[in-house]
């Protein structure tokens, strides 16, 4: 089949031509996946963020300016799903615990030559074993490059629940690294 | 303590989900999101139908409920014929009128002042006159028989009124008016039993700038009036919204509409509107294409005796010839559309009843039908005919410019054009161009 340019897929999608959706849904569904699945509690979530997220892009492909690019624009687009399908699912509970709950004590002298040693695959899955709330800031700020500040404007959350929570996610993370080891050994 | 995005662990850790290995799309993900995109889509046309809906049923049922309820405020209306002697009254004169109005009282409006008509003396209504007094008459149409005797409108109907007696009546209330005696308020006696007999309440029709006597500017007040003004029945021509089908044929799409129109001021009117438009898409494309035939043109056959193999030996000789055939097949895919306007308006007119121009402004809602798919190859015989449910409602900011001249009666011929450019929908023209000649009646 003909290589279609970016231009001309989003030319077909406003078009509503089914042909030029399931171009661009295959060409962009592996990299959408790999966001929503490090913000999903696990496959079947993450597929479900997907098919809304890209949902919404067929609907706001109209309005897409052509000075950015189309993969940067969908992610933005997966990334706020995501976060909002986060919310929504924890209505009450996202990103609202207190500050004494989950006390996780860090562990200085942890060997970061552990993480290393991880499958990428342990990996996903320790990320995906951390709470909802937990694992959207460190996914905002450890694999999306967010500043706190952007994380906070991002969840609606002050700089200092960010940091918070990324402190305590990280500690459970490397909790979990440790266990991990341990039990493999 | 917090950690910066040089914290080595994340970096790591981020690393290693980068790693894992990207999940391909399969056919039933796609299938999956199809039939999911699709329900969305479903619902958001159902939901936007609904909302229309009642956004129309809305607008229409404040609208016929204002219109109602105007009508029966200002059924009652006054027919004045202001008279004097020998002169025509100054406007700043006017003064405000203390009429009281039976509800079952037919009035018509003081046209006269709005459309400042030179006053002239109607010596009919007035027996006699004192030069210094100025004196209005106002003859008060009534259904009831009685009073259409015009003796009884002379006696009953019709009275005098002084600027003393209207300083009188107006410092009273209706109450007071019904409960006092004719003396007590200065009336004579055929006013006050009209005033009593048919319950007359006191409404001011027109006021008069006062403030300076030289001021001849009579201010209509301006009660909002509803009322059936008109109603528009006609061809309608529109540009088609499918450019990609550059066909002759195709340019425009017709149909039928009407159009009915609410008084809601002197000028200006709101209309609404129906109109169907249907048309056939065609395409047709031509294929050629050339074929080689190759001909036998002749076979010789000889039968020899060869000396060397001591057999007899068959030789066939074949001559071969080549043709080019070229070859015509015509594929046309034909799709009937069905499309719903739904116009809402605000109208200005400028003119009288026999011509006039008018411009307006408003949104258009329109529901697309696709009717029928067919997809026919001629030369090859295969037609596929599919029966489509899918609608679309589009809404379409309007605006538009119209003309009409009286033929008969309250026959007028009305042309209009509307620009309309759909905001919504896939559609490959969403500016579009529709013209309606027909014909307007006023009511």
């Amino acid at each position: 089949m003909k290589d279609f340019t970016d231009q001309e897929i989003i030319l077909g999608c406003i078009k509503e031509d089914s042909r030029f959706q399931r171009l661009f849904f295959d060409k962009y569904y592996s990299k959408m996946f790999a966001i929503c699945i490090r913000f999903a509690k696990n496959e079947d979530e993450a597929k479900d963020i997907l098919q809304e997220g890209f949902i919404k892009a067929f609907e706001g492909i109209k309005k897409f300016k052509t000075e950015s690019s189309l993969s940067t624009w969908l992610s933005r687009i997966m990334i706020n799903h995501a976060i909002n399908y986060l919310k929504a699912k924890n209505k009450n509970s996202f990103l609202s615990i207190s500050e004494n709950e989950f006390l996780v004590p860090d562990l200085p002298d942890f060997d970061n030559e552990l993480v290393k040693e991880l499958s990428p695959d342990e990996a996903l899955s320790l990320l995906q074993k951390l709470p909802d709330g937990y694992r959207t800031v460190v996914n905002l700020y450890a694999i999306e490059g967010l500043s706190h500040k952007q994380i906070s404007q991002n969840l609606g959350i002050s700089e200092g629940t960010s940091k918070s929570q990324l402190s305590k996610g990280r500690a459970i993370l490397k909790k979990l690294v440790n266990s991990l080891n341990t039990y493999v050994l | 303590m917090f950690y910066n995005k040089d914290d080595e662990f994340f970096k790591l850790l981020g690393d290693k989900i980068s790693q894992v290995t990207p999940k391909q799309p399969t056919n039933g993900d796609w299938a999956s999101f199809d039939k999911a995109y699709r329900a969305h889509k479903q619902a958001n046309k159902k939901r936007k139908m609904v909302i229309f809906i009642w956004f129309s049923v809305l607008t229409v049922s404040l609208f016929g409920f204002y219109a109602i309820y105007s009508n029966k405020n200002t059924h009652n209306q006054v027919n004045i014929v202001e008279t004097t002697e020998n002169k025509e009254i100054a406007k700043s004169e006017v003064r405000p009128t203390p009429l009281e109005i039976d509800t079952k009282t037919e009035i018509t409006t003081p046209r006269i002042v709005k459309n400042k008509t030179k006053l002239t003396p109607n010596k009919d209504a007035v027996t006699s006159l004192n030069d210094k007094q100025r004196i209005q008459k106002f003859k008060v149409k009534s259904n009831n028989s009685t009073f259409r005797n015009e003796s009884n409108i002379a006696n009953h109907n019709t009275f005098n009124r002084t600027d003393s007696q209207y300083e009188l009546i107006k410092n009273y209330s209706d109450v007071t008016i019904l409960a006092s005696s004719n003396k007590a308020l200065g009336l004579s006696e055929p006013q006050f039993i009209s005033i009593q007999n048919k319950k007359l309440f006191k409404t001011e029709i027109y006021s008069v700038n006062t403030n300076s006597a030289k001021n001849e500017t009579i201010k209509i007040k301006g009660k909002l009036k509803v009322n059936l003004a008109y109603a528009e029945l006609g061809y309608l021509l529109q540009s088609n919204v499918y450019k990609q089908f550059n066909h002759s044929n195709d340019l425009f799409f017709n149909g039928v509409g009407a159009k009915a129109g609410l008084q809601i001021g002197n000028n200006w009117s709101l209309n609404f509107g129906l109109s169907a438009l249907f048309f056939n898409q065609t395409k047709i494309n031509k294929n050629a294409f050339v074929t080689t035939e190759k001909h036998i043109e002749s076979i010789d056959t000889t039968i020899k005796y060869n000396a060397f193999y001591k057999r007899l030996m068959m030789q066939i000789d074949t001559v071969m010839s080549e043709r080019n055939v070229e070859h015509q097949t015509n594929s046309s895919y034909q799709n009937s559309v069905a499309f719903y306007n739904l116009p809402i308006e605000i109208r200005y007119q400028l003119g009288n009843e026999k011509r006039g121009v008018y411009g307006a402004l408003g949104v258009t809602g329109t529901v697309v039908y696709q009717l029928e798919t067919k997809i026919q190859n001629i030369g090859l015989v295969n037609e596929t005919s599919q029966s489509n449910n899918n609608y679309q409602l589009l809404f379409a900011p309007t605006l538009g410019v119209g003309a009409y001249q009286k033929l008969y009666h309250k026959w007028a011929l009305n042309f209009s054009a509307n620009f309309l450019k759909y905001i919504n929908g896939s559609l490959h023209q969403p500016n579009t161009i529709q013209i309606q000649t027909g014909l307007k009646y006023n009511f």
